[in-house]
Protein backbone atom coordinates (compact mmCIF):
# COMPACT_ATOMS: atom_id res chain seq x y z
CA UNK A 1 0.00 0.00 0.00
CA UNK A 2 1.37 3.41 -0.93
CA UNK A 3 1.98 5.83 1.91
CA UNK A 4 0.15 9.14 1.90
CA UNK A 5 1.54 12.45 3.06
CA UNK A 6 -0.57 12.21 6.25
CA UNK A 7 1.76 12.12 9.23
CA UNK A 8 4.58 13.82 7.34
CA UNK A 9 7.61 14.20 9.55
CA UNK A 10 10.72 13.73 7.41
CA UNK A 11 12.24 15.45 4.44
CA UNK A 12 14.32 13.82 1.76
CA UNK A 13 16.10 15.31 -1.23
CA UNK A 14 15.40 13.51 -4.50
CA UNK A 15 17.80 14.02 -7.39
CA UNK A 16 16.93 13.16 -10.95
CA UNK A 17 19.29 12.17 -13.75
CA UNK A 18 19.26 11.37 -17.45
CA UNK A 19 15.79 10.63 -18.85
CA UNK A 20 14.10 10.96 -15.45
CA UNK A 21 15.46 14.52 -15.12
CA UNK A 22 14.02 15.31 -18.54
CA UNK A 23 10.61 13.84 -17.69
CA UNK A 24 10.32 15.61 -14.32
CA UNK A 25 11.74 18.85 -15.73
CA UNK A 26 13.92 19.33 -12.66
CA UNK A 27 17.24 18.16 -11.25
CA UNK A 28 16.10 17.80 -7.66
CA UNK A 29 13.37 18.50 -5.16
CA UNK A 30 12.64 18.11 -1.47
CA UNK A 31 9.81 15.75 -0.57
CA UNK A 32 7.95 15.42 2.72
CA UNK A 33 7.46 11.81 3.71
CA UNK A 34 6.20 9.75 6.61
CA UNK A 35 8.45 8.42 9.30
CA UNK A 36 9.70 4.89 8.60
CA UNK A 37 9.22 5.29 4.86
CA UNK A 38 11.31 3.08 2.65
CA UNK A 39 12.92 4.03 -0.65
CA UNK A 40 10.15 2.30 -2.59
CA UNK A 41 7.56 4.64 -1.01
CA UNK A 42 9.43 7.68 -2.33
CA UNK A 43 9.83 6.12 -5.76
CA UNK A 44 6.07 5.50 -5.86
CA UNK A 45 5.37 9.11 -4.83
CA UNK A 46 7.64 10.43 -7.58
CA UNK A 47 6.27 8.15 -10.28
CA UNK A 48 2.67 8.97 -9.33
CA UNK A 49 3.42 12.70 -9.22
CA UNK A 50 4.99 12.82 -12.66
CA UNK A 51 2.89 10.01 -14.15
CA UNK A 52 5.97 8.02 -15.11
CA UNK A 53 5.52 4.46 -16.30
CA UNK A 54 8.05 2.55 -14.27
CA UNK A 55 7.66 -0.57 -16.38
CA UNK A 56 10.46 -0.92 -18.88
CA UNK A 57 12.56 1.81 -17.23
CA UNK A 58 16.04 0.49 -16.46
CA UNK A 59 16.25 2.37 -13.18
CA UNK A 60 18.67 2.22 -10.30
CA UNK A 61 18.41 4.04 -6.99
CA UNK A 62 20.85 5.45 -4.49
CA UNK A 63 20.65 6.70 -0.93
CA UNK A 64 23.42 9.00 0.27
CA UNK A 65 25.61 8.11 -2.74
CA UNK A 66 25.32 4.32 -2.40
CA UNK A 67 23.22 2.11 -4.65
CA UNK A 68 20.18 1.00 -2.67
CA UNK A 69 17.23 -1.39 -2.86
CA UNK A 70 13.64 -0.21 -2.64
CA UNK A 71 13.25 -1.69 0.85
CA UNK A 72 15.96 0.60 2.28
CA UNK A 73 14.59 2.43 5.33
CA UNK A 74 15.03 6.19 4.99
CA UNK A 75 16.23 8.77 7.50
CA UNK A 76 15.49 12.47 7.73
CA UNK A 77 17.51 14.48 5.16
CA UNK A 78 18.59 11.45 3.15
CA UNK A 79 19.58 12.17 -0.45
CA UNK A 80 17.98 9.85 -2.98
CA UNK A 81 19.14 9.46 -6.56
CA UNK A 82 16.99 8.10 -9.36
CA UNK A 83 19.48 6.88 -11.91
CA UNK A 84 19.92 5.15 -15.20
CA UNK A 85 22.51 2.36 -15.44
CA UNK A 86 26.10 3.58 -15.52
CA UNK A 87 27.30 4.06 -19.08
CA UNK A 88 30.49 6.04 -18.69
CA UNK A 89 33.83 5.19 -20.20
CA UNK B 1 44.09 11.72 -9.09
CA UNK B 2 40.47 11.89 -10.06
CA UNK B 3 38.74 14.55 -12.12
CA UNK B 4 35.30 14.86 -13.70
CA UNK B 5 35.32 17.87 -15.96
CA UNK B 6 33.98 19.46 -19.13
CA UNK B 7 37.38 20.51 -20.44
CA UNK B 8 39.61 18.32 -22.55
CA UNK B 9 42.79 16.91 -21.01
CA UNK B 10 46.42 16.55 -22.00
CA UNK B 11 47.76 12.99 -22.12
CA UNK B 12 51.36 14.28 -22.14
CA UNK B 13 50.69 16.14 -18.92
CA UNK B 14 49.40 12.97 -17.28
CA UNK B 15 52.42 10.97 -18.48
CA UNK B 16 54.69 13.52 -16.76
CA UNK B 17 52.63 13.39 -13.57
CA UNK B 18 52.63 9.58 -13.41
CA UNK B 19 56.32 8.96 -14.21
CA UNK B 20 58.42 7.54 -11.38
CA UNK B 21 62.09 6.68 -11.70
CA UNK B 22 61.69 3.40 -9.83
CA UNK B 23 58.70 2.30 -11.94
CA UNK B 24 59.08 0.60 -15.29
CA UNK B 25 55.55 0.83 -16.63
CA UNK B 26 52.81 3.35 -17.28
CA UNK B 27 49.66 2.05 -18.93
CA UNK B 28 46.89 4.24 -20.36
CA UNK B 29 43.42 3.79 -21.73
CA UNK B 30 41.88 6.59 -23.77
CA UNK B 31 38.17 6.40 -24.55
CA UNK B 32 36.82 8.56 -27.38
CA UNK B 33 33.45 9.30 -28.95
CA UNK B 34 32.86 6.83 -31.75
CA UNK B 35 30.81 7.15 -34.91
CA UNK B 36 28.95 5.31 -36.33
CA UNK B 37 27.01 3.74 -33.49
CA UNK B 38 24.81 0.77 -34.45
CA UNK B 39 25.43 1.66 -38.07
CA UNK B 40 24.21 5.24 -37.75
CA UNK B 41 26.24 8.43 -37.77
CA UNK B 42 26.70 10.05 -34.38
CA UNK B 43 25.98 13.77 -34.34
CA UNK B 44 26.91 14.32 -30.70
CA UNK B 45 27.22 12.67 -27.32
CA UNK B 46 26.03 14.19 -24.06
CA UNK B 47 27.49 13.00 -20.76
CA UNK B 48 25.90 13.68 -17.41
CA UNK B 49 27.24 12.72 -13.96
CA UNK B 50 25.83 12.42 -10.48
CA UNK B 51 28.93 14.31 -9.45
CA UNK B 52 29.12 13.66 -5.71
CA UNK B 53 28.39 9.95 -6.05
CA UNK B 54 30.63 9.53 -9.09
CA UNK B 55 33.57 11.15 -7.28
CA UNK B 56 32.99 8.94 -4.26
CA UNK B 57 32.83 5.79 -6.40
CA UNK B 58 35.94 6.77 -8.36
CA UNK B 59 37.87 7.36 -5.13
CA UNK B 60 36.95 3.88 -3.92
CA UNK B 61 37.93 2.35 -7.27
CA UNK B 62 41.27 4.19 -7.22
CA UNK B 63 42.01 3.01 -3.70
CA UNK B 64 41.08 -0.62 -4.45
CA UNK B 65 43.11 -0.67 -7.68
CA UNK B 66 46.21 0.74 -5.97
CA UNK B 67 46.04 -1.99 -3.35
CA UNK B 68 45.19 -4.92 -5.59
CA UNK B 69 47.70 -4.19 -8.36
CA UNK B 70 50.50 -2.46 -6.47
CA UNK B 71 50.02 0.74 -8.41
CA UNK B 72 52.18 3.68 -7.38
CA UNK B 73 49.68 6.18 -8.71
CA UNK B 74 46.58 6.42 -10.84
CA UNK B 75 44.89 9.07 -12.95
CA UNK B 76 41.22 8.97 -13.89
CA UNK B 77 39.79 11.85 -15.90
CA UNK B 78 36.20 11.59 -17.15
CA UNK B 79 34.65 14.30 -19.27
CA UNK B 80 31.03 15.41 -19.10
CA UNK B 81 29.01 17.80 -21.25
CA UNK B 82 28.51 17.86 -25.00
CA UNK B 83 31.08 16.02 -27.10
CA UNK B 84 31.57 15.30 -30.78
CA UNK B 85 32.86 12.20 -32.60
CA UNK B 86 36.57 11.85 -32.01
CA UNK B 87 36.54 13.85 -28.79
CA UNK B 88 38.24 12.43 -25.71
CA UNK B 89 35.90 11.01 -23.05
CA UNK B 90 37.97 9.12 -20.54
CA UNK B 91 41.61 8.75 -19.60
CA UNK B 92 42.72 6.07 -17.17
CA UNK B 93 46.41 5.78 -16.37
CA UNK B 94 48.35 3.64 -13.92
CA UNK B 95 52.03 3.49 -13.00
CA UNK B 96 53.67 0.46 -11.47
CA UNK B 97 57.02 -1.28 -11.11
CA UNK B 98 55.84 -4.01 -13.47
CA UNK B 99 53.88 -3.77 -16.72
CA UNK B 100 51.51 -6.59 -15.76
CA UNK B 101 50.24 -4.65 -12.76
CA UNK B 102 49.96 -1.40 -14.73
CA UNK B 103 47.94 -3.02 -17.54
CA UNK B 104 45.75 -5.12 -15.22
CA UNK B 105 45.17 -2.12 -13.00
CA UNK B 106 43.88 -0.01 -15.88
CA UNK B 107 41.57 -2.83 -17.01
CA UNK B 108 40.22 -3.23 -13.49
CA UNK B 109 39.51 0.49 -13.17
CA UNK B 110 37.77 0.58 -16.55
CA UNK B 111 35.46 -2.32 -15.76
CA UNK B 112 34.55 -0.79 -12.41
CA UNK B 113 33.83 2.59 -14.00
CA UNK B 114 31.50 1.03 -16.54
CA UNK B 115 29.62 -0.88 -13.83
CA UNK B 116 29.55 1.40 -10.77
CA UNK B 117 30.11 5.06 -11.57
CA UNK B 118 26.91 7.05 -12.18
CA UNK B 119 27.78 8.74 -15.44
CA UNK B 120 25.13 8.63 -18.16
CA UNK B 121 25.38 8.96 -21.93
CA UNK B 122 22.82 10.44 -24.30
CA UNK B 123 23.44 9.54 -27.91
CA UNK B 124 22.40 11.91 -30.71
CA UNK B 125 22.30 9.85 -33.89
CA UNK B 126 21.33 11.13 -37.32
CA UNK B 127 17.71 9.99 -36.91
CA UNK B 128 17.20 9.28 -33.22
CA UNK B 129 18.15 10.35 -29.71
CA UNK B 130 18.34 8.05 -26.69
CA UNK B 131 19.93 7.54 -23.30
CA UNK B 132 22.15 4.49 -23.03
CA UNK B 133 20.29 1.77 -21.15
CA UNK B 134 16.93 3.11 -22.31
Amino acid sequence: MKKSLIGVNMKVIVRYFAKIREITGRSEEVLDISNKSVLGDVISLVFDKYIIEIEGMPLLYSVNYEYADTDTVLQDNDEIGILFPASGG
Amino acid sequence: MIRIQEEDFSIDEQVCLLKRNHCGAISFFLGTVKSPFDGKNVVALELEAYMEMAEKKLALIEEAAKKEFKLEDVCIIHRIGNLLPGDNILLVGAVSVSRADAISGVNYILEKIKKDVPIFKKEYLEDTIFWHGE
